[in-house]
């Protein structure tokens, strides 16, 4: 394949929304890419009527939803997502197969695993109530099981590692202090030791800190390597749009400009309850 | 119902139009009286009562000594200015399209039935005419009506292509006496077979011999001179002479040495007849290399979806404001996009390598790029990049970058 890749289809005017996840595509390649990076997704509920008429009047692609709705008497999933894939050059041949095999890979995993790439796609796609609610319950169902063995031990360390990731993105700081902490005990991963003292450093917890770093006996480059983590985030921060806003807000109260001020304060409140409701959806 | 082509010459001074039936060989002009002689229309406007008069009315009543003229309407359009008339502001823009409106009005009240396609043809489509005639087309006049517009070199090929065969059987040349003072236009035939391919060839006399030149200079002799340079030892089968500045029959000695083994042909009609033909053709592969058209043919390495080759963005061949284009790609894994400009005669390919910095780093084919080929006038143009994104999935940064480049012309 070429570095620079002819478009040869249109962009529909509307979006197909995938409701697992809310997300929107406009065109073929987007529902290819959606398709192949996205296998925890995919369930018997993707391939429906509307993503037909979709395709059809939008992508104007009624050949592609004619093909699929023929494969879809066959009831044999992957055969329709190969059909998507196939009927332009977006993938490869040798890109299908990989996916093929990744799909089957996939069906091979344990109820538990599969549950976990899903929520895992959810988190990516900053779904975190939702993504939240899946770890929680796998860490219930596996929490009830007696003499796990190491890889278990590493897996539910795992889930509770995102588990807190979760909730550090909401701001529950305190919970997602104490699931890092059960994630490190499982899987004695340094990532996860990390995030928990990221945790106690931003919730200005000096004291606590403290008593954890004799208990944990680190290195002086562990905490160097946390400190330069920090300060890098700190940058990156000042450089994000909502940061600049509230630069703006508080730019304009410390002007005595009150109106504007709550004006600004409100919107971003807005969006960030907007934000918080579509974790939901 | 035969509606046929209606050419319109929308000459400095006068207009006029020609209808072509369909299945008829040649066009007639239009009259707008019962005197067969009544073919131009004045592009005359005058100011009286508070509101502007258009075309024969605006002649008449200069004639009687009423209202005040506007003169020089359509160089005032190229230059996008503007008059102010009893304290109120117009464009000649706006004024022009009147005036044309009145035109076609008048024309249409001489036709059976309204004409499928109306060709417009001017000397010289600049970009404020351009402009211009993209708003005319709009008036409500024009509705169920198709609208083209060409220059004054393709009416007059169009127009020697529709001859009896022997009047190209060598090549063509046409002097043109207007405003813009003697200009020669020589048709030369490269190839015959398919694609036929034409060489027009046009080279300006106007310092030579002006329209409204001094009365102490002889006509007759200059013009022989310019004949005998402008056509030097070129083989011609036929010579058209068409303008204006043509009439009063000043014109001896030196069509006694054009009529020299050539056939010469005076008309007033060349270019609305050839207008007509340039809207009836069928547009078959004819390769025209003249100042007018773009020669060369725009895309880029791309991968089609078989395999990388050239895929073609905007194809030359036509007049500057035809040629334009658009495609999306996707970068796969790179900045660099190839352009690559193929010259349509010589099959001479000029390849352009630009990066495209500044955008965020995405996964591969997640990099929508928007790729325009337009062109400002008959000698630039630019190709314009937008980006895309990739949905909302990896939204777009709104980015536009711009690659000018000029044409270069073989003279």
């Amino acid at each position: 394949m070429g570095n620079v890749i002819i478009c040869q289809t249109q962009e529909g005017k509307k979006p197909y929304i995938f409701e697992n996840a809310r997300i929107e595509v406009y065109s073929y390649e987007e529902l290819c890419y959606y398709i192949y990076y996205n296998i925890p997704m995919l369930d018997e509920n993707t391939i429906t009527e509307k993503l037909l008429q979709w395709i059809s009047e939008e992508l104007n692609l009624s050949e592609l939803s004619e093909k699929i709705r023929c494969r879809m008497e066959s009831q044999n999933e992957v055969s329709l997502y190969q059909t998507i894939l196939g009927y332009r050059s977006y993938f490869t041949k040798q890109e299908i197969e990989v996916f093929l095999v990744s799909f089957e890979e996939y069906q091979l995993l344990t109820p538990f695993e599969k549950q976990k790439k899903k929520a895992d796609s959810l988190l990516l796609y900053k779904r975190y109530m939702k993504a939240f609610h899946i770890y929680e319950t796998i860490a219930m169902q596996m929490g009830e099981k007696e003499n796990m063995d190491q890889e278990e031990k590493i897996f539910l360390g795992n889930i509770y590692h995102n588990m807190a990731v979760c909730q550090g993105k909401n701001l529950e700081w305190e919970q997602a202090k104490q699931n890092f902490r059960k994630a490190y005990a499982l899987n004695k991963n340094t990532e996860s030791l990390k995030e928990y003292f990221f945790i106690l450093k931003l919730s200005a917890k000096e004291e606590e800190m403290q008593e954890e770093e004799k208990k944990f006996c680190l290195s002086e480059e562990f905490f160097l390597d946390i400190q330069d983590e920090i300060e890098d985030s700190e940058k990156e921060i000042k450089g994000m749009e909502v940061y600049k806003k509230f630069e703006y807000a508080i730019y304009n109260k410390e002007h005595g400009k009150y109106f504007d001020y709550s004006r600004r304060i409100d919107a971003m409140l807005e969006q960030w309850k907007m934000e918080l409701k579509e974790q939901w959806i | 119902m035969n509606q046929g082509i209606l050419g319109f010459d929308i000459g400095e001074q006068y207009s006029q139009a020609a209808l072509l039936l369909r299945g008829e060989k040649e066009p007639i002009c239009v009259n707008y009286n019962e005197n067969q002689d009544s073919y131009l229309l004045p592009n005359i406007v005058c100011y009286k009562e508070h509101r502007l008069w258009y075309s024969l009315e605006a002649e008449e009543m200069l004639a009687a000594g009423e209202g005040d003229r506007i003169g020089d309407v359509l160089e005032y359009v190229r230059n996008h200015e503007s008059i102010v008339i009893d304290g109120a502001s117009y464009l000649y823009q706006d004024i022009f399209v009147s005036l044309m409106v009145e035109h076609v009005k008048k024309a249409l009240e001489r036709l059976e039935y309204p004409p499928e396609k109306i060709v417009f043809t001017l000397y010289d489509i600049t970009p404020n005419m351009l402009e211009t005639l993209e708003i005319l087309k709009k008036e409500e006049i024009f509705q169920g009506i198709e609208v083209i517009y060409t220059g004054y070199q393709n009416s007059l090929f169009s127009f020697a292509l529709n001859q009896e065969n022997e009047l190209w059987s060598s090549n063509v040349g046409s002097f043109y006496y207007g405003p813009e003072g003697m200009q020669y236009f020589q048709i030369n035939f490269m190839k015959r077979n398919a694609p036929l391919q034409i060489q027009i060839r046009h080279k300006d006399y106007g310092e030579n011999l002006a329209y409204f030149a001094d009365e102490k200079v002889d006509k007759d002799e200059v013009f022989k001179m310019i004949a005998s340079d402008a056509i030097g030892n070129s083989c011609l089968s036929s010579v058209f002479l068409c303008g204006l500045g043509f009439e009063k029959g000043w014109a001896k000695e030196s069509l006694k040495f054009l009529c020299n083994g050539r056939r010469v042909f005076l008309g007033q009609n060349l270019f609305a007849f050839g207008a007509c033909y340039y809207g009836m053709e069928e547009k078959e592969d004819i390769l025209v290399d003249s100042s007018e058209r773009i020669q060369y043919d725009i895309g880029i390495i791309g991968y089609d979806g078989t395999k990388e080759q050239m895929v073609l963005i905007a194809q030359g061949g036509k007049e500057w404001f035809a040629v334009k284009g658009v495609i999306s790609v996707f970068l796969n894994d790179t900045k660099r996009i190839e352009f690559i400009y193929i010259n349509r005669f010589t099959n001479e390919k000029i390849v352009e390598t630009v990066e495209v910095g500044g955008l965020p780093k995405r996964p591969p084919r997640t990099t929508k790029l928007e790729l325009t080929v337009e062109f400002y006038d008959k000698n630039t143009g630019a190709i314009v990049i937008r980006d895309k994104g990739f949905g909302k999935l990896f939204p777009t940064t709104n980015k536009i970058y711009r690659k000018e480049f000029t044409v270069i012309k073989d003279v």
